[in-house]
């Protein structure tokens, strides 16, 4: 039997603002343990929660750049349980009326576009780091990250392969990147989702038993859930047995999934309207100057790139990807006589030094300036493109502009006629069984001829007078 | 309506409360008075149509500036913690899924 | 000397012409408070050191000539469940029985800005949840007219200490009637203000939709001056009120010809108490001779408000009181093996019988199979108990009823009943719809207990209950002169 699997996401996200959700403590990564608290966000009795004013304009910016709804009148709920993570036993979240709802996100897969439902995003406070140690038998707490800004987004279970899941999921980073809503940063927790999936009989109606998979932090990790999931519960229904409804782990190191010793109970969360915090109304004017604040969108930037640059559209859907790669193509882009050549170097050095060396796109060593300055030097025939792949490779690590590099090491190209002629003549003289191929007919050892004249001319000479002398001299 | 003391263990271990067996008897009893007499009482008034009201400030869009502000001290955190290790809350080891 | 029965602006007075320092009276009061605390029991905390440093610091000011702020060197006490930043806040459970916060209250902040001086910490019902002050794990406190009686709740400690000269006025809390309860059965003014009018930053939570924070005091002109102290807008709190904030002793001796004072005819049909609803009666005629005109009124859904009251209540409570869970603070049983035994005994061993009870009826009415029935139902009763007194407003200024059914009780009386509001008919809609209200002495009954009656203003009509009390006290001097000195 052919199987469809269902997929939906929920993905928290935190929010780039400098303080946290309801209180005034730096929401900084990775400092002391328990140094970036205060009443509020440690749920000391008496203190009481103020929504920062950020965290609902972020909310409604990754809203509108998903296609959502904006709800006119929200408010904000207790959602009630125990975990140690939890300092006040509640997280301040949104029940009924989350700010946003009723969105999408367009996604291309396999040359086909698909549209992912979005049912809402909402804000909501994360919890403190347990952290568990292995010697001990106990568990140590840190509440710097309680009360950090976060925003949930959850699909509709619309995606049914991990390659739209992950297609899915890369988009909606992209726009968080771009609307610089969150710093997407996922080797810090930043960005995490849970994978809710079951699988059908293709074609049946109802969907199958779910299952949950939580806190899924890397794409790697996700698309290999996806994928191990699928299996394990398509096998299960061929061996005839029950999906079980329930909460699993996945451990990406060892690529496997086990499930969580389930609860007595289902959780019953006690959701209730905080008394603490007022509605908010985001009327039409506020609308106005958070839709005002949104920068262009990967999409329209993949479509303007095409036109105003020539750029292949594979090219420009890849620099699109990334709000910085964009960034940083256009300020090159922009300011050179060759954006095609631009591309080009980005798509081919540039990713390669990247990914060779681990590095982040914002950790690019040229400017965009540069690297303009280097394609400018090919096209005005100054250097080579052979030699261009050794200035680059010196920019890289000396962070030297590239006209200087070609001065200080004498790297310009060879085209005075007499000096490349006279070494013309010398490998003609020393290689007379070329010469004679070549006359006899066989073209091609020509090149032999314009390899020996660039070693001898350390790869300088310009390769158009090169072969227009060779021609000659073995016509 | 009844509430029986499988009710009321169930609410104390969500609510996480060891009751000792007298203490269900008595809360039984308790809860299961104020309830019959509450539902008995509220249904007398109609109130179908009516809005809930969670709250009687009119309070709207009262928001915060995102501006940093000192935190407190490590210690002044820790202080009131019976147990602490290394700048860390402590507590018995938690399985996941707890 | 013996300052425990001036008011506010006799100490005032006193201190600016020089007859007694601020020093003085710190000591006197510590002193009354050395000798009577064992008996009435109503602080749990006395600061003595503090109170005393803060005292000299003031005289400085005082001799240097410096313009004094309006509570200059008045002595004062906070209810325990009002966070006192490095000095104990116990919320009279055992559960917070170490707790010493690393921060202050809000109105902790401004009373000491406005020159008062913290005397020390005052005994409640535990979590400000009782009618007696017998729920207290620091022993219940005594009211000092009757020993054998109970000063009513939750803030017990703060009316007794006020009604005995353990403090020349006191903050209590008030979530359905706990400041105005106690001020009756104790014979001292006490103001429950409207809902976000005072700051709750730092009011450790019972029922976070209708806590506030109000003054206990023994005249309605001290009333007023406290107000003006303790309000004005807290970007701390999301609820405080977004008004302009007047100046409360403007409306002291005012007059109230030509006033509308409503009486619920649902009220006075009741006929419990007889001598309690006669001396409401006799205030009534005394209003009328003052010009104020006395208009029925109806209430008819505030029968209903003892259960919408006490599920809500206990809803948030359940909620609020999750948090005690023996890490970050606060009571943290012994020798727990896993993260669910630490919950359970800490919480089963750190609360009262009374906390328990409400944290069981909240949760069972938050849950998803009763939310319609209990918890939804209640929020539209609310409602509906909104929209009663809207409607008694568009006629009246001011409505007036019993504080309290009947005076003080016995202790132990009312202990083991299963306590669901009992005595507090008359104040939780008030607290239910967010408006402010006042228990005024209006007299004793044949036992010589006090007997209050309660005003109930408009949102934001402190101004009018204090101008309405305020020409009350001044036509019959039974608040003036009947404090107890013991």
């Amino acid at each position: 039997m052919k199987y469809e699997v269902v997929v939906g996401l929920e993905v928290h996200a935190e929010l780039d603002t400098r303080t946290k959700i309801y209180c005034n403590c730096t929401t900084k990564f990775g400092a002391e343990p328990n140094t970036q608290c205060c009443p509020v966000c440690l749920g000391l009795p008496g203190a009481i929660p103020v929504l920062n004013k950020k965290v609902v304009e972020y909310a409604v910016k990754t809203g509108l750049a998903t296609n959502c709804s904006i709800t006119m009148l929200s408010k904000q709920d207790r959602k009630n349980y125990f975990y140690p993570d939890l300092p006040k036993a509640y997280q301040i979240s949104q029940d009924d009326l989350p700010i946003c709802t009723d969105g999408y996100l367009d996604i291309e897969v396999e040359g086909k576009t698909k549209r992912v439902g979005i049912h809402r995003i909402h804000i909501e406070e994360d919890a403190g780091k347990l952290i568990h140690s292995e010697s001990n038998n106990d568990t140590l707490i840190d509440f710097n990250r309680a009360g950090v800004p976060l925003i949930e987004i959850v699909t509709a279970p619309d995606m049914h392969s991990s390659q739209e899941v992950k297609a899915f999921f890369e988009k909606l980073k992209t726009i968080l990147e771009y609307t610089e809503v969150s710093d997407c940063k996922m080797q810090e927790g930043s960005l995490r989702a849970d994978i809710n999936l079951s699988v059908k009989p293709e074609g049946a109606k109802t969907l199958g038993t779910r299952t949950e998979m939580k806190n899924l932090n890397s794409t790697r990790a996700i698309v290999r859930a996806v994928e191990h999931e699928s299996k394990r519960q398509i096998e299960q229904l061929e061996q005839g047995l029950l999906i079980t409804q329930e909460t699993r782990r996945w451990d990406d190191a060892k690529c496997e999934s086990y499930p969580l010793r389930s609860k007595k109970e289902a959780h019953d969360y006690r959701f209730f309207a905080e008394p603490n915090l007022c509605s908010i109304i985001i009327d039409d004017a506020w609308l106005k100057r958070i839709r005002a604040s949104i920068p262009e969108l990967p999409d329209d930037k993949k479509v303007r790139f095409i036109k105003q640059y020539d750029l292949p559209e594979y090219d420009a859907a890849y620099i699109t990807s990334s709000k910085p790669l964009a960034d940083y193509f256009e300020n090159a882009a922009k300011i050179s006589k060759n954006p095609k050549a631009i591309s080009n170097w980005i798509m081919g050095d540039v990713l390669n030094k990247l990914k060779d060396g681990g590095i982040q796109i914002t950790g690019i060593p040229i400017s965009a300036q540069r690297l303009t300055k280097l394609v400018d030097l090919i096209d005005s025939n100054i250097i080579s493109s052979r030699i261009a792949k050794q200035v680059f490779e010196i920019m890289w690590d000396t962070n030297d502009e590239p006209d200087e590099i070609v001065e200080k090491y004498g790297l310009q190209v060879l085209s005075d006629s007499d000096t490349i002629k006279r070494i013309v003549n010398e490998v003609i003289s020393e290689n007379p069984k070329a010469v004679d191929d070549i006359k006899s007919g066989k073209k091609r050892s020509i090149g032999f001829l314009v390899g020996q004249v660039m070693r001898k001319t350390d790869g300088k000479a310009d390769p158009r007078i090169v072969n227009q002398l060779l021609s000659e001299a073995t016509q | 309506m009844k509430i029986t003391e499988k009710d009321i263990m169930d609410i104390a271990d969500v609510s996480k409360l060891a009751l000792t067996d007298e203490e269900v008897k008595s809360m039984t009893e308790d809860l299961q008075t104020i309830f019959h007499c509450f539902k008995k009482k509220l249904s007398n008034l109609d109130t179908d149509g009516v809005k809930p009201m969670e709250q009687v400030s009119s309070n709207q869009n009262i928001f915060r500036d995102d501006k940093c502000e000192h935190s407190l001290e490590q210690q002044e955190v820790l202080k009131n913690a019976s147990v602490n290790e290394k700048g860390y809350f402590k507590v018995p080891r938690v399985m996941e899924g707890n | 000397m013996n300052h425990s029965l001036l008011t506010i602006s006799d100490i005032t007075k006193k201190l600016k012409n020089k007859e007694i320092s601020v020093i003085e009276i710190v000591k006197s009061y510590l002193q009354k408070i050395e000798k009577l605390n064992k008996t009435i029991n109503a602080y749990i905390t006395v600061c003595n050191i503090d109170a005393e440093k803060y005292s000299r610091v003031l005289q400085e000011k005082l001799n240097s000539g410096e313009k004094l702020p309006v509570l200059f060197g008045i002595p004062m006490a906070l209810n325990d469940n009002i966070v006192t930043r490095n000095t104990l806040t116990t919320c009279a459970s055992k559960m917070l029985g170490n707790f010493i916060p690393p921060y202050n209250s809000t109105v902790n902040e401004r009373l000491h800005d406005s020159g008062a001086i913290l005397l020390g910490k005052l005994n409640m019902d535990e979590f400000a949840m009782g009618n007696s002050n017998e729920s207290s794990y620091f022993g219940a406190v005594k009211n000092p007219w009757d020993f054998d009686r109970v000063p009513g709740g939750a803030s017990g400690g703060a009316a007794a200490a006020v009604a005995s000269g353990l403090a020349c006025f006191a903050l209590g809390s008030d979530t359905g009637g706990d400041i105005r309860h106690p001020s009756s059965f104790c014979g001292v003014v006490g103001l429950k203000p409207t809902y976000g009018l005072v700051s709750r930053y730092g009011l450790v939570a019972c029922a976070s939709s209708m806590d506030q924070i109000g003054p206990i005091t023994r005249n309605v002109e001290d009333c007023a001056v406290v107000l003006n102290a303790i309000t004005g807008y807290d970007p701390k709190d999301s609820t405080s009120a977004v008004i302009k904030y007047p100046d409360y002793t403007a409306f002291l001796g005012e007059d109230i010809g030509g006033l509308k004072i409503g009486i619920p005819k649902e009220y006075l049909d009741k006929g419990d108490n007889g001598e309690v609803n006669q001396r409401v009666f006799d205030a009534c005629k005394i209003f009328k001779s003052l010009g104020a005109e006395i208009v029925e009124v109806s209430l008819p859904t505030t029968q209903y408000a003892i259960p919408a009251y006490y599920i809500i209540s206990s809803a948030e409570i359940s909620s609020n009181l999750a948090r005690y869970d023996g890490i970050k603070y606060g009571y943290r049983a012994k020798d727990c093996q896993d993260i669910e035994d630490l919950y359970q005994q800490s919480r089963a061993q750190g609360f009262g019988s009374d906390v328990k009870r409400r944290i069981l009826t909240g949760t069972y009415a938050l849950s998803s199979e009763r939310y319609e029935e209990y918890y939804k139902k209640a929020l539209k009763v609310r409602r509906l108990i909104f929209e009663d007194y809207e409607n008694a407003f568009n006629h009246v200024d001011v409505i007036i009823s019993p504080t309290t059914p009947d005076t003080a009780f016995k202790m132990g009386e009312k202990f083991n009943e299963p306590k669901v509001c009992s005595n507090y008919e008359y104040t939780v809609s008030v607290s239910l719809a967010g408006l402010c209200a006042m228990s005024v002495p209006i007299g004793k009954d044949s036992e010589g207990l006090p007997i209050g009656m309660q005003l109930i203003g408009k949102r934001y009509g402190e101004g009018t209950l204090i101008k309405v009390a305020n020409k009350f006290e001044e036509a019959c001097n039974f608040v003036k002169t009947e404090f107890i000195d013991l």
